[in-house]
């Protein structure tokens, strides 16, 4: 095999673990179809007649609503989490604010990501973006994963996140998502956290649920 | 109940290979070269047919002809003291061979006089910013640029940006997603791969469960809200610019001086070309698909009567010519980074200017021109029909008021103009966005009807 062969090959390989494009095509397993059926009754997506109903726009949550799932389920009491440089140092500048509007002059996620997670801007004439968009799920899985990594250390937190262990993924699907998790997405955490080291097994869960889209969605 | 999983969708995956290659380094040809083994080793649907497009919208502002840049017969043969600031006048003009007229300030863009189309003989409705309604107080009609960054046709990293300059143009957006609001500096922080707690390795292993979870949770919503799959995809995507660093290939240092003039020159003109040379770097790395870039060249009333008005008339010509000029030479010279057939992002990217209202080109009472009266269209493509379109009615009361052409033939029409529903339809043609065929200028188009 020549060069230019062999470079293709490990981008291939590299590419289905990126992309996660396979398998290219076909349904979803037994397993799969069920959790979809469940899942589909259990939030109602058929009037009694059985006729379809519009499907809904996704709305993105606003600033407000994120701030207050870090106070309320990672105990956060600022409800915004630093900004880092690229070395890890948390940036410093005069000109941030908390979202609460403190003037603790540090740099905080939320509050200097306004404009990127669509916050009205009315000395511009600029109505509040409530789309959901690459953007804010860039800046919203910054965030949840500063967070996260923040509070897994602290045990009273992990406690409540994890009340049956880190195994058992129930209460932090149950306090991120509004749902007990399905099994299909029971066997994909499970996944993560044997691909983590121990100490970072509750953070990795706690990221992926915490940034996971029905999470950051209006409902 | 079945669910169905949507099909492979091998834009995304030629997308995201094209902007991998990228991140490591690997030079264009040699990553078209790859992109092309792997589409037709792995992937033989890779070679349907499935043509991304890209835009950017250059809005003009504050009654900006296009009559410095291009005419037609009617304005170049125009003499004396009405007409004192024509850059047609003082300066030697040029016929492209399709009547599109250009003039020394403007030359550099004859080379592709083939593929513009200029008009000034469109109807205005409102004033300032309207932009053919599809702006400010737009209504329902998302801008051509909002729309295809919806479409997102080459499934770029992120649909789209504007250089909006403090609100100096919105974009109307009807039921999409407005494009991203960027500056400069800010653009690149978009692709920049911010600090996380763990390493590389976990960090993948992130990226990859949140895939997979967000992709379970989509085919979970997908009775209930719209879209979801592409939900997901954003979200992928988002995971992913914390793995790598897509900001590094937006480096424009080796860009032509033409657009990247950092001391002379306009103001205006200098962000224009800062800012397309930022739009071009992405697109040639699949960063985004859509652009809006406002040009703010002061209130324009440059054909007024007087001796300083001439050198800034010119100097708007020499200045956006040049920066066009060097945009396409970019266009035509760099891959499309989607493509497995070797086309250029000339193939895929169409250039639309607009002018909020185009102030007249002859004296008014005096000592002035008259505000608004029609609105000017400049478009730019491999789609386009070249040439000059519509006309001017240069008798001494009209002011050399424009006038609209026939839209199917492109003959102009005496005493009308084109309607903004026309314009907006056009250029929703030309980039490939839904649009209502029967209000199409079909004349200025070739390729798409």
């Amino acid at each position: 095999m020549n060069t230019k062969a062999l470079v293709a090959t490990s981008i291939i390989c590299s590419l289905v673990f990126y992309t996660n494009c396979a398998p290219i095509s076909g349904d979803l397993d037994q397993g799969q179809q069920q959790d979809v059926d469940l899942a589909s009754t259990a939030i109602g997506q058929t009037n009694g007649g059985g006729a379809s109903v519009a499907l809904k726009t996704c709305e993105f949550l606003d600033s407000d609503i994120i701030s207050n799932i870090l106070r309320n389920e990672l105990n956060i009491p600022s409800g915004d989490v630093p900004v880092y440089e690229e070395d890890g140092s948390v940036v410093q500048s005069n000109d941030c604010r908390t979202a609460n509007g403190n003037n603790d002059m540090t740099c905080y996620h939320l509050a200097s990501k306004q404009k990127e997670l669509g916050a009205a801007d009315l000395a511009n004439d600029v109505k509040a973006d409530k789309s959901c968009s690459t953007t804010k799920y860039k800046v919203a899985a910054e965030v949840m994963i500063h967070a996260c990594f923040a509070q897994m250390q602290d045990p009273v937190t992990k406690g409540q996140l994890f009340p049956e262990g880190e195994s058992n993924f129930d209460e932090i699907y149950l306090r991120f998502v509004g749902r007990q998790p399905l099994q299909s997405e029971n066997e994909i955490l499970s996944e993560l956290a044997d691909s983590l080291q121990p100490e970072n097994r509750a953070f990795g869960v706690c990221s992926v649920v915490a940034s996971s889209i029905e999470a950051l969605m209006v409902l | 109940m079945t669910y169905k999983k949507p099909n492979f969708n091998r834009r995304n995956f030629l997308s995201k290979t094209a902007t991998m290659l990228a991140g490591a380094g690997v030079a264009g040809l040699y990553r078209y070269e790859i992109l092309n083994s792997i589409a037709k080793t792995l992937i033989p649907q890779a070679q349907a047919a499935d043509s991304p497009s890209r835009v950017i919208e250059l809005c003009f502002r504050s009654g900006t002809p296009f009559l410095p840049l291009f005419a037609n017969a009617d304005i170049v043969q125009q003499n004396g003291e009405m007409y004192m600031n024509s850059p047609y006048q003082r300066n030697q003009y040029q016929e492209a061979g399709n009547g599109l007229y250009l003039n020394d300030n403007s030359a550099a863009l004859k080379p592709y006089a083939e593929s513009i189309a200029f008009t000034q003989g469109l109807m205005q409705s409102g004033g300032h910013t309207s932009n053919f309604r599809i702006r400010r107080n737009g209504g329902d009609m998302a801008a051509p640029a909002v729309a295809l960054a919806a479409r997102n046709p080459s499934a770029a990293v992120v649909h789209g940006v504007k250089f909006a300059y403090g609100n100096r143009v919105v974009n109307s957006v009807g039921d999409f997603t407005d494009l991203i609001d960027v500056t400069q500096d800010t653009f690149g922080s978009l692709f920049k791969k911010p600090y996380m707690p763990v390493n590389q390795t976990e960090m993948e292993a992130l990226a990859k469960a949140a895939g997979k979870l967000s992709r379970q949770q989509a085919a979970i919503l997908n009775r209930a809200v719209a879209s979801s799959f592409q939900l997901s995809d954003s979200q992928n995507k988002a995971v992913n610019l914390m793995n790598v660093d897509y900001a590094q290939l937006l480096d424009t240092s080796s860009m032509g001086n033409a657009l990247l003039m950092d001391s002379t020159g306009s103001a205006y003109a200098r962000n224009m070309g800062r800012d397309l040379a930022k739009v071009l770097k992405g697109f040639a790395h699949n960063l985004i698909s859509s652009a809006v870039i406002a040009v703010s060249t002061g209130d324009w009333h440059r054909f007024r009567n007087t001796d300083a008005n001439v050198a800034p008339v010119r100097n708007f010509g020499t200045e956006v010519s040049q920066k066009l000029a060097e945009t396409i030479k970019f266009l035509k010279s760099t891959p499309e980074p989607t493509s497995t057939t070797g086309e250029t992002l000339w193939d895929t990217t169409s250039i639309i200017m607009t002018t909020e209202f185009t102030r007249g080109l002859a004296r008014f009472s005096g000592n002035d021109n008259r505000d608004g009266r029609s609105q000017g269209m400049v478009l730019i493509g491999k789609d386009v029909q070249g040439g000059a379109y519509g006309g001017f009615d240069t008798s001494p009361a009209q002011d050399a008021m424009p006038h609209g052409i026939n839209p199917e033939t492109g003959a102009p029409v005496a005493g009308m103009r084109n309607g903004e529903d026309e314009a907006y339809h056009t250029m929703q043609a030309l980039v490939g966005n839904p649009h209502d065929s029967s209000k199409v200028m079909t004349a200025m188009l070739k390729g798409k009807m």
